[in-house]
Parts: structure tokens; sequence; C-alpha cells
């Protein structure tokens, strides 16, 4: 089929993003850190806006969750990466889910400054029973969650397909797939819900990898993941869902783009030689990396280890070569059993202190002693 | 370092002096009171204190506004020059200056920067003025008190120590000087880098620091922050996981009530068709029992004509049966009639005379039997009888003969035993009597002992009585010798000179004399005391403070300055001691008072040694006269000598001195010895007395057993019975059995016979007795025929009852279908089989019961579901997931905090140990420095005391702890005051001697004897050779010999090129008037 066969067959455009947690604090990092993870999440918003004029699509839903922590900083930011694009033809809907539940203090609340910053073209689910037409072929139906938590089932209080109903029905909720029947509590949606309530695409939002619920549905119930990785162990995140619905056929088709800039990766270094060759092999600059460092030194080789963690994590002067490290050393120990041979050449008076350090060592006070040592070891050294 | 000069003004009791020190020892002397250390504090105060300083105020002139002022110049090692001066007071000032050829000066420092660089410059560990920790005052410090110490107290250096030094530099200065542990510059930095990590998290007491720019402080603010975050979290999710609890159990309940419900109706459904299938099956039920029942009575009919011909057949057995019964009771009766005929006839046999025939017979017999046995019994007995007697005469006879041989051994022994006891009693008396002959010869040693040592005293008395005349004799020598006059003239003498040196010492305000000779003339002069050189040529102008002493030729001319009444009193006091001491001297042929002093000092030494020699000779002769031995009891001791020799038998002298040598001549030993062997005998002749006792009893019992085995001998001999083979007692034995034999067999003869009378009758009632049991046999078998008889007949009549019975029934069968009557059971059976079962009996008050409770469980559903909503509601005003995430990472964060926090713990707990550790280090190497000053200042003191101490014990940091004597450390206030002072200063000189640096000894070694001021006066010159040493004293002698002094006239006096420099500081300090 040609390009613009393909293009006359394409009914509706849609992007389906959810869950930015935009003002996320990041508290786990180190405070340098922390700005860069926070400061990524609303630049994402503005990588998935510019997605959407890419793909042209004819309206962008935001399923949910989308601020974190909703201060000043961040619904003004969102609004200004909003308010600076002219898309007159192209609604933005936001959603708010079970994280920023639509309140009488919240954002979304039509007293709230931040409502007034929108553009009108970006609507604010704010009310239950939300519907809006999105062209002659296809309407939006949505739920917005109005508390922090709720048994109820969004998904199913859409209303139903009518007999002799035709256009595109595009549902969007937030809540979960996955409780056990009978013990819904947070904000539930029935597995064939979309099929139940005669919708064409279920857009959905909470969980944070990309995912259609099942797989193989007739109706398609989207988790597009969260734009930006949030912590580690999430998987499959990073992407926004690009919808395209034909005009024959009911079934649209889903594409994963991928918007991220961080890619986050667990390690666990427990040689040396690994250590370095993740130093000088890896480009590792749009990285969050967990590293466990496993080792166990004599001091040169604990001094080196010291030298490339120090190298990969970078200083107020200088950027690390792993953009955000949060690095767990706990098991990197000093190997202090032959230490007294790097002092031997020094004054007795050293070396008496440290046969004292090490007698200390076999004590109670071990740790310390040991850390007392590699202070001496490293004061003793050449250029220090 | 070493002082060259100072000017003091205004300074205490000082209205001014200048002084000039020498390169070796100083000996600055004069009489007390006349400034000397008031000087050593002016020199102490210009080096040390701050112009400013308040400590300054009691220096202030007693009797004027000026302020004081002192100026010091001292030279250090690298050969530079320094000058400091300074004003005190308010208005004060302080200049520093410096000169490479100590003629011209450049300012070096002013004001305040003056103590800094002068502490700099000394570096005795005082740091400068005006930083945290910088001393205010008189700063403490180790080497500013050993070097410039105070005159009292004298021994104070001893508990001084570096730890009062405000900086390094007096230790460095002396670890390098002692050539002891020297810090590293490595470890130095390495210290101090570690000790800058532990100021950066630690105050100077160890505590943490908690305030702004503390590395524990923002961590811990992290902790504090994220823990208090995630309280806050944990109550949200408290109160979340609460609702959300309340909600799921009321969930629960509300499905339990559901359930409830449903089995509600369910258990009402069930009910109302247990109603209507228990109706049905009734009806059924009914109908089977009809059909089953007319059934049941066909197959009877049946039953009952089969049972009938059973009954029948029966009958014919039985009748068959009863035939044979009546043959059998036939057939018994002519058998009981046999044998009751049979018993008829032994009855009347044993009633007949053939029989009573026999029985006589048997009788006879077992009477001649019985006599036979009756004379062998008797013989058995007799037999019996002799066997016994026998056997008691041969058991006695070897009774007898064993006693005897038992008491005879006894016997033996004790005989051998009496012969042993006699032998020890022979050598108990032998060596009794040996050991008196020791005793005699121990006496006769001890009295030849006694004489020789008796004469070897008489001589040695009469030698103490030589040698006490000998020193009555040398104590007369020593008093006749030269008259010296007394000391207390001495003292007289002393106080006229030292009034006559103040009285000189206050002149002053200077003079000028020019001479201009017109001839030539041989010019001398001696100014203010010190003689001056003088050219050949004039004009010779002399400047003086107080006197010129002029030689022009042969004239003598004296210029005196000083006001008049001054003048005239030194000129009268000079007169005086012209007049009065000069003639004494010159009579008693002393030249200066110093010799005469010295004169007196001997005069008195020997005085005292004369006394001591006198008092010797009357100890001596006390001895002598305690040492001559008695007359009378030498002749005592004589005369027993002889009687002794008289009572030792010659034979055994030799053995007797031979024992006596083993007893090591000692007579507590040969006691012992006799003691022994007189209670050997006496032990010996109890003995031999109780074995004799022993002897005799043994004997008299060994005959009377003799006659004992005699008797028996003669009892044995009357038996003529030899003992059987087989033993006495096997035939005695043997025989008894037969006698019993006997016996029995009587016996059973006795009972046969009684037997034989009885047995007869007895046969004859048994045989009619059997013969009426046989005939009551034949009647009972008579009755069997009759019994058997009748019950044929019976039989044989129910037979033919039973045939007509049997037809009766038969013909009634002939209406009845069996196979109609089963179909029709079946059927009625398989209509109830197919109705259901009602799963409990029912009534219709059950229905009614269920119908109630449905409607019950339905109402409280509908209850508990408005619960659920409400729980609900609540649930959704609190968190749930997303609190339990945001709890999630505020644990994370916090844990993250807790990591950090601990690791900034370990890493200064780690640089505050390494700290600890690096100074426990340098500690233990900088014992070194105390040792190593302490070895020197034991050495010359063991020198001093002659070795009567031990080893010093100095701290690392230079902390006198003791001395070690007798072995143990000792404190050293436990010394003598002399012997502390002493040890103070030897501790000083090594200080100084290490350090190459000016040494003040201010009145010190005052309470020291002469033998030892005279050691200490050539330690002084020898340490001069090496340093430079100020003593401030008004003891010159004490380390000056007399001609060292300075000459009458002068103030100054060097010796040795100069390394001995006496100063008459009388003539230069010119001290403030003392009035009340």
């Amino acid at each position: 089929m040609s390009d613009a066969t393909e293009e006359e067959e394409v009914a509706l455009r849609l992007l389906h993003t959810a869950d930015w947690h935009l003002g996320r604090r990041f508290v786990g990092f180190d405070e340098a850190d922390r700005p860069k993870l926070t400061r990524a999440r609303l630049a994402v918003v503005d990588r998935i806006l510019s997605v959407a004029e890419t793909h042209q699509v004819d309206a962008v839903l935001c399923a949910g969750d989308l601020f974190d922590e909703p201060t000043r900083e961040y619904w003004q930011g969102l609004a200004s990466l909003l308010a600076k694009r002219v898309w007159g033809n192209r609604p933005v809907f936001l959603l708010p889910g079970n994280h920023d539940p639509i309140t009488p203090s919240s954002v979304w609340n039509s007293s709230h400054p931040f409502r007034g910053l929108l553009p009108p073209w970006v609507h604010v689910i704010d009310h239950e029973g939300f519907e809006y037409e999105l062209s002659d072929e296809a309407v939006l139906y949505s739920n917005p969650c109005q508390s922090q938590a709720g048994e109820m089932d969004l998904a199913m209080r859409l209303p139903d397909r009518e007999a002799g109903d035709e256009p595109i029905r595009v549902g969007m909720v937030h809540g979960s797939t996955f409780d056990m029947d009978g013990h819904q509590t947070n904000f539930p949606i029935k597995i064939d819900a979309a099929v139940q309530r005669g919708l064409d695409y279920l857009a959905i939002g909470d969980t944070h990898a990309h995912r259609q619920v099942p797989p193989d549905a007739p109706v398609p119930t989207v988790y597009p993941s969260t734009p930006e990785q949030l912590t580690f162990g999430e998987s499959d995140t990073g992407y926004v869902a690009l919808v395209f619905f034909r005009r024959h056929g009911r079934r649209p088709i889903i594409r994963k783009e991928r918007v991220a800039h961080w890619t986050w990766r667990t390690e666990a270094i427990s040689d040396l030689d690994s250590l370095r060759a993740l130093r000088d092999t890896q480009d590792l600059r749009s990285t969050v990396l967990r590293l466990s460092v496993n080792m166990r030194l004599e001091p040169k080789d604990y001094e080196e280890a010291e030298r490339i963690l120090a190298d990969l994590k970078g200083s107020e002067a200088r950027h690390g070569r792993v953009g955000v490290l949060q690095l767990r050393r706990e098991a990197l120990v000093l190997d202090t059993s032959g230490i007294e041979a790097a002092f031997e050449q020094l004054p007795e008076v050293i070396q008496a202190a440290v046969r004292e350090l090490q007698q200390e060592e076999r004590g109670e006070n071990a740790e310390v002693a040991r850390q007392a040592l590699y202070h001496l070891y490293r004061l003793t050294r050449p250029g220090v | 370092m070493r002082f060259l000069r100072v000017d003091v003004q205004h300074f205490g009791c000082v209205n001014e002096a200048h002084l000039e020190f020498g390169p070796g020892l100083n000996v600055l002397y004069g009489p007390n009171d006349i400034g000397k250390s008031t000087v050593a504090a002016a020199m102490r105060s210009v080096l040390l204190i701050q112009h400013t300083s308040r400590v300054v105020q009691q220096y202030f002139p007693w009797h004027n506004d000026e302020a004081p002022s002192v100026s010091l110049v001292f030279k250090t090692v690298d050969q530079r020059f320094w000058r400091v001066k300074k004003r005190f007071g308010t208005s004060g000032a302080s200049t520093l200056e410096s000169s490479r050829d100590g003629r011209t000066w450049a300012i070096d420092a002013k004001a305040r920067e003056v103590d800094g660089r002068l502490r700099e410059l000394l570096g005795w560990g005082i740091r400068a003025p005006g930083g945290q920790g910088a001393p205010r005052g008189l700063p403490d410090s180790f080497l500013g008190t050993v070097l410039l110490g105070e005159q009292a107290p004298v021994a104070g250096i001893l508990e001084q120590s570096l730890e009062l030094d405000s900086d390094e530099s007096g230790k460095d200065r002396l670890t390098a000087a002692l050539q002891a542990f020297a810090q590293d510059p490595m470890f130095k930095r390495i210290l101090g880098e570690a000790q800058r990590r532990v100021d950066e998290a630690f105050t100077a007491t160890g505590r943490r620091k908690r305030g702004r720019g503390s590395p524990f402080a923002e961590v811990a603010e992290d902790v504090v922050e994220a823990r208090k975050e995630l309280d806050n979290l944990q109550q949200l999710l408290d109160s979340s996981d609460t609702a959300r609890d309340h909600l799921m159990r009321l969930i629960e309940e509300r499905k339990a009530l559901d359930e409830q419900a449903q089995a509600a109706f369910d258990r009402l459904e069930r009910r109302r068709e247990d109603m209507r299938l228990h109706a049905e099956r009734k009806k059924a039920d009914e109908h089977l029992g009809a059909v089953q029942a007319g059934l049941d009575r066909h197959l009877k009919a049946h039953a009952d004509v089969d049972t009938a011909k059973q009954e029948l057949a029966k009958l014919d057995e039985r009748i068959e049966a009863a035939s044979r019964t009546l043959d059998d009771a036939s057939t018994g009766r002519v058998a009981a009639s046999r044998r009751r005929e049979e018993a008829e006839a032994k009855v009347r046999t044993l009633q007949s005379a053939d029989a009573a025939k026999d029985r006589e017979l048997g009788k006879r017999s077992l009477e001649k039997r019985q006599l036979e046995l009756q004379g062998e019994e008797r013989e058995a007995a007799t037999q019996l009888d002799a066997l016994r007697t026998a056997r008691g005469v041969h058991a006695a006879a070897a009774k007898a003969r064993s006693e005897l041989s038992a008491a005879e051994i006894v016997l033996d022994e004790t005989t051998s035993k009496l012969d042993d006891a006699n032998g020890a009693l022979e050598a108990a008396r032998a060596e009794t009597v040996l050991l008196q002959s020791v005793g005699l010869v121990a006496e006769a040693e001890e009295l030849s002992t006694k004489l020789v040592t008796a004469e070897s005293r008489a001589q040695e008395a009469k030698r103490m009585r030589d040698d006490a005349e000998e020193n009555r004799l040398d104590a007369q020598t020593h008093t006749s010798t030269r008259q010296t006059p007394s000391r207390k003239d001495l003292t007289v003498l002393q106080e006229l000179w030292r009034d006559v040196e103040l009285a000189e010492a206050r002149l002053g305000g200077g003079v000028s004399v020019v001479i201009r000779l017109g001839s030539p003339v041989h010019v001398a002069a001696v100014v203010d005391g010190i003689e001056q050189e003088v050219a050949p040529s004039g004009p010779h102008q002399f400047e003086a403070t107080r006197t010129i002493g002029l030689t022009l030729g042969d004239a003598q001319i004296d210029v005196v300055a000083g006001e008049k009444e001054t003048r005239q009193k030194a000129r009268a006091l000079r007169d005086r001691w012209d007049q009065e001491a000069r003639p004494m001297l010159a009579a008693n042929g002393f030249a200066t008072l110093e010799e005469l002093r010295d004169a007196v000092n001997v005069a008195e030494q020997r005085e005292a040694a004369s006394a001591q020699l006198l008092k010797d000779a009357e100890a001596l002769e006390r001895q002598a006269a305690a040492l001559d031995p008695s007359p009378t009891e030498l002749a005592k001791w004589r005369t027993r000598l002889a009687e002794v020799k008289a009572e030792l038998p010659a034979e055994v002298v030799a053995t007797a001195r031979s024992r006596w040598t083993e007893l090591h001549g000692d007579a507590t030993r040969l006691r012992g010895a006799m003691n022994g062997a007189a209670e050997r005998e006496q032990d010996a002749q109890e003995t031999v007395r109780t074995l004799d006792v022993t002897c005799q009893q043994q004997r008299e019992t060994v005959a009377g057993l003799k006659a004992s085995l005699e008797g028996a001998s003669a009892q044995l001999a009357g038996v003529a019975v030899d003992e059987p083979a087989v033993g006495w007692d096997a035939e005695i034995a043997r025989l008894e059995e037969v006698a019993k034999g006997v016996v029995d067999e009587a016996d059973s003869l006795r009972s046969r016979l009684e037997r034989l009378e009885s047995e007869a009758d007895q046969a004859v009632s048994e045989a009619e007795a059997a013969l009426v049991e046989e005939q009551g046999r034949e009647a009972e078998a008579e009755g069997a025929v009759a019994e058997a008889r009748d019950a044929l007949g019976d039989h044989r009549r129910a037979r033919a009852s039973a045939e007509g019975e049997l037809k009766v029934r038969s013909d009634n069968l002939a209406d009845i279908d069996l196979e109609k009557d089963r179909q029709a059971v079946r059927e009625a059976t398989a209509v109830l089989a197919a109705l259901a079962s009602p799963e409990r009996a029912t009534t219709q008050e059950d229905v009614d019961e269920a119908e109630r409770l449905a409607a019950r469980a339905r109402s409280d559903r509908d209850l508990k579901s408005v619960e659920v909503n409400k729980a609900k509601g609540a649930y959704e005003t609190v968190g749930g997931d997303v609190i339990r995430e945001k709890a999630g990472m505020a644990q994370e964060a916090l844990r993250l905090a807790e990591e950090r926090e601990r690791n900034i713990n370990v890493e200064y707990a780690g640089w505050q140990l390494l700290v600890q550790k690096l100074q426990d280090a340098e500690s233990t190497a900088g014992q070194h420095l105390g040792q190593a000053l302490a070895q020197p200042v034991t050495e010359r003191f063991q020198e001093l005391t002659g070795s009567k101490y031990g080893r010093l014990q100095i701290t690392p940091i230079l902390k006198v702890e003791g001395l070690h004597a007798a072995g143990a450390l000792r404190e050293i206030n436990n010394l003598s005051v002399g012997t502390q002072e002493q040890l103070a200063t030897l501790l000083r000189l090594t200080v100084a001697h290490h350090l190459g640096s000016v040494l003040v000894l201010d009145d010190q070694l005052t309470q020291t004897d002469p033998e030892r001021s005279d050691w200490f006066r050539q330690v002084l010159r020898k340490h001069g050779e090496d340093a430079q040493l100020v003593v401030l004293t008004c003891r010159p002698l004490d380390y000056l010999s007399g001609s060292e002094l300075v000459p009458e006239g002068e103030v100054v006096a060097d010796q040795d090129d100069g390394l001995v420099h006496a100063i008459r500081v009388g003539e230069l300090i010119n001290a403030a008037p003392v009035s009340r």
C-alpha cells in the first residue's frame, strides 16, 4: 500500500503517554544528582510534545500520575512547555491519576492558577463522565481519579456502546489491571473492560512498564510506560504509545516510541579488571548507574579502585564518566593483611603506628582501624 | 646563645646596672639585697614578657615613677648579634635590633612583633603572643625555667615539664640537641594532615562538632530529615493500611454474608422439595407393601407343604431308631444276669476253710524273720560303739601332738628374740660409753679453744690500748699546731669587709682625671678596681664610676667619686679595716681574708678530727676492757682441761675424736646422740625383760602339752581298733546305714503281719458288695427294655397323623400363581426406586423456619453493604499505594542517609584513631628524649654522690618521676633539700650544655656541703669552657678560688683567657636605698 493510501486509511492518530511524575525528588541519590533526574522529567515532556508534532497526531492523551510533587516550579514549567506550542487542532488531555487526584486543593481544580496558564486546547479531565469528540469519527471517554485510593473501576464506569453507535470509541482512565478479583482497592480495571464497554482503545496509566493487557486482547488496553524511568528495577520504560486507527478494521496499530534520555542500569562489580573496563569501554553519560562494588583489594589496588570510582562519580569541578552514579561500596574492603610492606621504607614511628592499628584491627574496632590504615596509606603515598 | 651585656634602669630595687658577660663562667657576686636577683629578673623580663604586661608591675621602681627599662645584647649560634630593648608600662616600647658585628644595628622588629620574633629566636616552647592559646604574662616553658629559672624554689625545675609549653619549639630543640627522636618531616606532615582532618570534625576535647561546617552536621541533618519524612509517611501509611484493612475486612464480611444469604435461600428451596418428594414416595411405598404381602402369603403355603413332608420322613427315622434301641436293651438284660451269677460264686469261695489256713502259714514265716532282724540290730550297735570310742582317742592324741609342736616353735622364736635383745643391749651400752668419751673429747677441745681465744683477745686488747694511746698523741699534735683566729673573729672581719665593700660600692657619680706629664714618669692606673693599661706617652685620661688609683713614679694618688658623706663613710670603714683587720691578718700570717677563712676552716676541721681521734681512743679502750679475759676463769678452764684428759681412757681417744668429727664437732648433735644411745639401752633392757617372762611362760606351756600327749598315747594303747582303710567317719557311716536297714526291715515285717489279717476280711466284704451292684444293673436292664418298647409305639402313632395333614395342604396349592405375584412386586419396586429421596424428613414447620432465616440473612447482607460503602469513602481519602510508594522511597532515602552518615563516622573515626596512634607512637619514641636527658644527669649525679643513687627517671615530656634507689623508684622530695638542689642544678647544666645556651644560676647550691661544692666548682668551670654560665651569688668562694676573686679596688677579674669572669656586682649595680 502506498504512503498516500496508507495516510488516507488512518482515521485517527493519537499519542498516549502517562506517569510523568513531575517533581519527583529522588531522595535516594546524592544531592548533586537529584536535580538532574528531577529536571529530566520536565525535559522529557517537551520531547513527547515534539514527538506528537513529528507524527502529527490528532490528540495527546496523558493518562494520569502527571505530577508527583505538584510544586509551582513544575506546574509552571509544564504550563510553559504547553503554551509554547501552537496546537489549536491538537487537543491535549490531562488526566488526574491516583498520585495527583483531582481534589479541591489540587492543581487540576478549576480555580488553581495552573489551569489559568493552560492553552485552550489543553483539557483537564476534571469531572466524571468526560466526553470529547476527537473528530467526526472518534470520541474520547474518560473518568478521573478523585482520590489517592479507590476500589471503583473507572473503566467500567465509562458509557457502554449503544446499538448503532459507529464512531471510534477511545477510553482513558488511570488504574491497575492486576489486582485480584474481589480485592480491588487501587482503581482496578477489569481486564476485559474495553470489550465490555465497547471501546476501540483503552488508554490507561499507572504501571510504569510499557504493556498491553492482555497482549492478545481484541481491544487494546495499553500502558505506554513512564517516559523517564523513576527507579531501579523498572523495565521497558521510556516510551510513549503512538496509536493509529484505520478506517477499515477496528483494531488500531500501536507503536512504542522511545523518548527517554536516561538509561537506568544496575551493575555489580567484583574484580578490578571489570571496574577498569566499565570506566574505559562504555559511554555512561546518559546512564543512571547503581554500582555495587564487592571487592577485597590490597592497598595499591584499593587506591586504584578509589580513583576509578572517583573518576566515574566526578566532582564539583569535573563531570563524572557516569551521568548519575549511585554507588554501593559497603562491600569494597581494604585488604590490610600485608599493608605493613607499604610502610617498610618509612620512619619507624610510622611503622609503629601501623602495628598499633593492625592490632586494633583485630579487635572490635576493626572497621575504624582499617579506615585509619587506609588514611595513613594514602597520606604516605607520593604526591599526596 | 650567650649574653653579652645587660643594661637595667629603674627595675625594682635597681636604679641602674650595666653588666658585661664573658663567654664562659661568669660569677656575679656581692652581698645580699644588692639587686643580683633583680638583674636576673630584668633579663628574664626583657626576653619573655611583653612590655605591656601587668606582670612587670612588680618591678616598677620603689622610689620614683620612672618606667623600668632593660636592654640585653646577646649572640645566637649563627654568630648574629641581637639587642632587645624594652621600656615596660602602658607607655612602654619594645625594639629588637640585629647586627652582624655588634656595632652597626638594624631594627628587626618593633612593638608587639618583638616578642613573637624573640620567641622564635629562643625556641623555648613559647608561642608568639596574640593568637589563641598564646600565653599571657610570664609564660611557662620548660626551657625558660631551666635556663633562666628564678632563685626559688631551686628544685622547682624537677616539677617542670614540657607539658605547659605552648608550642613545640622547645621540644624540637631538645630532641635535636639531645640527639633523641626527632619528628621526621614526613611524620610531621602526616600527623598535621590527620590532625587537620580531625579538627574538621572534632573539638579540642574530642567531642564531635555539631555546628556549621562540621562534616557530621550535614549528613546528620539529612538523616533527621529522612527519618522525619519516613515517620510522617509511615503514619499516613499506617492510617491507609488501617483503612484498607478495615475495608477489606468489611468486604470479606459482606462476602460471607452474601454466602450466608445464598445458603439460607438454598436451604428453603431444599425444604420445599423435600416436602413434595416425601408425599410421592409414601404412595408408591404403600402399593409395594400390598403386592409384597400377597406374594409372601403364597410363598408360605408352598413352604408349609414342604415342611409337612420333611416331618413325615423324620418320624419314619424315629420309628427305625426305636426298634434298634429295643433290641439293644434286651441284649443288656441277658449280660447283667450272667455277671450277677458270677458274683454270687465269688462270695461263696471267700467264705470257705482253705482260705483261712493259707493266711496262718504266711503269718508264721514273717514272725521268724522278725526274730533274725533283732539279732542283726544288736550286733551293728556294738560295732558302732567300738568305732566311735577309738575315733575319739585317736583324735585327742593327734591334737596333743599338734599343740605341742606349735608351742615348741613359738618357744624357739622367743628364745631367738631374747638373744637378739641381749645383743642390742650390749651394743647400746658400748655406744653410751663411747659417747661419754666423745663428750670428754668435746669438752677438752672447747676448753682448748677458749684458752686460745682468750689469749688472742688479750693480744687484741693490748693492740687497741696502743692505738688509743697513739690517737691521744695525734690529737695533742693537732691541737698543738699554730694558733688560728676563731670563727667568731673571722665573722667579725667578714662583716667589716662586707661593710667596706658596700660603702665603696655606694661611691659613684663618676670621676675623670687627666694627667699631662711634664716629664716622663711611670704611670699606672686602677679604674674602679680594674687595672688599666697605660700608654707610655700622655696625656692620660681615666674615667671611672667610683675610684681611680694612680701611681706616678713614687707618688700614689687616690681619686674617689661620690658625695662627701659616702666617701667619708667608705674611708672610715677602709681605715678601720686597715687598723683592725690588716694587723690581725698580718699577725697570723694571712695575706687575705679568704686565706684567713680557709685557715679557720682548716683549723676547725683539724679540731673536729682531733676530737674524733680522742673519741675513737676512748671507744677502743672500752672495747679492750671488754675483751680482757678473767684470770680466775682462765685457771678454772685449765684445771678442768686436765681433769678431762685424765678421765678420757687412752684406748678410745682416737675413736671418740673420729666420732666427734663425724658429729661435726657439734655439741647439740653429741647430746642428741647420747640421748639416743641411752634411749636405745633402756629400750633393749625393757625388751630383754619382757622376752624373759614370755620365754618362761612358753616353756611351761610346752611341758603341759607334753603331759597331755603322754596321757593320750596311753589311752590309745588300750583301744584295740585300728583305723579302717576308708577312715573313721566313713566306716561309722556305713555301719549306721546297715543298722538302719535292719530296723527298717523289722518295721516292714510288723506292718505286713498286721495287714495280713485285715486283707482277708476286706476281700469278703468287697465280693458281697459286687454282688449287690450286679443285681441292681440287671433290674435297670429290664426297665430299659420296657421303655424302648413304649417309644416305638408313640412314633408309629405320630406318623399316621402327619400323613393325613400333608394330604390336606397339598390339595390347597392348586389355586396359587407365584410368578404373577413376583412380577407385581418388581413393578412396584421400580416405581419407588425411580422417585428421588428427600434430603431429610421435612415438615411444614421446617419450611416456615427456613423462610424466616433467609429473610434475616438478606437483611444482614444489605446492612453490611452500607458499612462497606462508608469504609470505601474513608479509604479513598487516605494514601493507599501512593503513600506506600512514597514511604518506600523515604525508607530508601533514610537507608542511604544513614549509610552516608555511617561512612562519614567511620572516616572521621579513622582520622581520630590515626592521630591517636601516631601520637602514641611518637610518645613511645619520645621516651628517648627523657632517657636521653636522664642518662648524662644520672652519670653526673652518681659521680657526685658516689653512686649512692641509681638511674634518674624522666618521662617523654621531661617530667622527673623519681630516682631509683635500693631497688625502687623514689620520689625526689624524699631526698634532702641539698641533694634536690644539686640534682636540679645538674639537670639544668645538662640541658644548657646540650643546647649550647646561656644558663643563669641565681644563688643555687646554698645547701651544699663544702666537699660537694668543690666538686661542683670543677663541673661549672668545665661547663664554662663550652657554654656560657651566669652565676649570681653572695658566696663567690663556692665558685671561685680566692685568687680568682676580683682584686681589691676592681670590679671585674678574668681568668683562663676570660673563661672565668668574676664580677663584683656591688660596683656595677646601683641599688635604690632601702628605708622603712
